[in-house]
């Protein structure tokens, strides 16, 4: 009787740690799996201990992955959400995937990157309808600021959507932009969406961890 | 997954058709038989919600092949040769108004030698395994290549055929 209330006790305390969800979204090509190893580095260390503290799900666009692979040879756990039907992949294989790595894993952080064709609202409304053992999703978007000009000509109603529903806008590639197209840029976004937090970085510099820590409450390295 | 040519007789790449689609055959629940439509739990049938605007969606060619060289050759000609491929893709599309969204390249060779290229239009990155960053003097004869190009205003067979082309004279023949 004993051993079966300790091992009831400590699957209880187990399932009571609540998983922190980090959604990635923004343009093809804006820089979110760069981002996404910055970041994934800054929550585990450059070793990725035995157990997973942190899970990746891909989701791309196209019959094969690329991102995934890129990610797995940084070492990190990364599930595949292929891409296709968002509408179906984003309810019943993300459900699914979020429960499966909850049960087998429990890990503190699971981060999503989306294709870059979907918008965070979609996400957010299944993980928050279906999914199990999560607590603080952050839903961040991407933008690419060194095409912005250009982009917001092609694809105005993605790009606005995608900005108008994050809750932290990454404005990316601030070393290939002048002052201004980056102050313009900063406007935009903020008329998109007045209150997304709005920061500017480089994925392909050192970031400074304060950014991590100040965007997505990652201060925890180990 | 779905393929760039389908019966219904528009180009899908794995996404909608929207508006304009007659949906007049089922499916099972995740089924993608290729016109674009399939079966959801939450499927409201306009799909304006998931995506933008119909005329945001891009052309997609995505696949993986084995590509067996024309000679044996070192890593780092080998990386050359897919630069000046993607270059001239690139050329070409940017020549032809096309909006290049993404394209990534991902070469896979043995003892886990991998070699990453990626571009949006500008330029162009790249990134090798750490098993393969001391050994570009190494030589191989073949290798699995994985890509995928992302492009807007241009349809995903046309985009298919004039990467295929550029490939072959590029690096040589290719086995889906």
């Amino acid at each position: 009787m004993k051993w079966v209330l300790g091992r009831t006790f400590s699957n209880v305390e187990k399932k009571l740690r609540l998983m922190k969800i980090i959604i990635f979204v923004g343009f093809v090509g804006s820089g979110k799996t760069s981002l996404i190893l910055s970041l994934a580095r800054h929550i585990v260390g450059d070793t990725p201990p035995a157990k997973p503290k942190l899970v990746i799900i891909e989701n791309e666009i196209g019959d094969v992955s690329i991102d995934d692979k890129v990610l797995k040879t940084g070492g990190y756990n990364v599930t595949e959400l292929f891409g296709g039907c968002v509408c179906c992949q984003l309810t019943s294989d993300l459900t699914n995937s979020i429960n499966d790595i909850y049960d087998k894993y429990d890990p503190e952080w699971i981060i999503i990157e989306a294709t870059g064709l979907a918008y965070p609202s979609k996400i957010l409304d299944t993980l928050q309808k279906y999914g199990r053992g999560m607590t603080d999703i952050k839903t961040i978007t991407v933008v690419d600021s060194e095409r912005w000009t250009e982009l917001i000509d092609i694809t105005p109603v993605l790009l606005e959507k995608q900005i108008s529903e994050c809750g932290i806008a990454l404005i990316n590639k601030v070393d290939l932009v002048s002052k201004e197209v980056l102050d313009q840029v900063v406007n935009d976004v903020k008329k998109i969406n007045p209150a997304a937090e709005i920061v500017k970085l480089s994925a392909v510099r050192e970031i400074d961890t304060g950014i991590w820590g100040k965007a997505v409450d990652v201060n925890d390295k180990k | 997954m779905i393929k760039n040519n389908n019966s219904s007789g528009h180009i899908n790449d794995g996404f909608h058709a929207f508006e304009e689609h007659t949906h007049n055959h089922g499916h099972e629940h995740g089924e993608h038989c290729g016109c674009g439509e399939n079966a959801c739990n939450d499927h409201d049938g306009s799909h304006a919600n998931l995506y933008a605007a119909s005329n945001e969606i891009p052309g997609i060619y995505s696949d993986e092949i084995k590509i067996l060289l024309k000679k044996e050759t070192k890593w780092g000609a080998f990386t050359g040769s897919l630069a000046n491929w993607i270059e001239g893709s690139r050329l070409w599309l940017r020549s032809n108004k096309f909006l290049i969204g993404h394209i990534k390249i991902f070469a896979a060779g043995t003892n886990s030698k991998t070699l990453w290229l990626a571009t949006t239009g500008r330029s162009l990155n790249t990134k090798y395994s750490p098993e393969l960053i001391n050994c570009r003097n190494e030589s191989l004869d073949s290798c699995r290549l994985s890509m995928t190009f992302i492009v807007f205003k241009i349809g995903g067979d046309r985009l298919k055929k004039e990467i295929l082309e550029r490939l072959e004279e590029n690096i040589g023949i290719y086995k889906t």
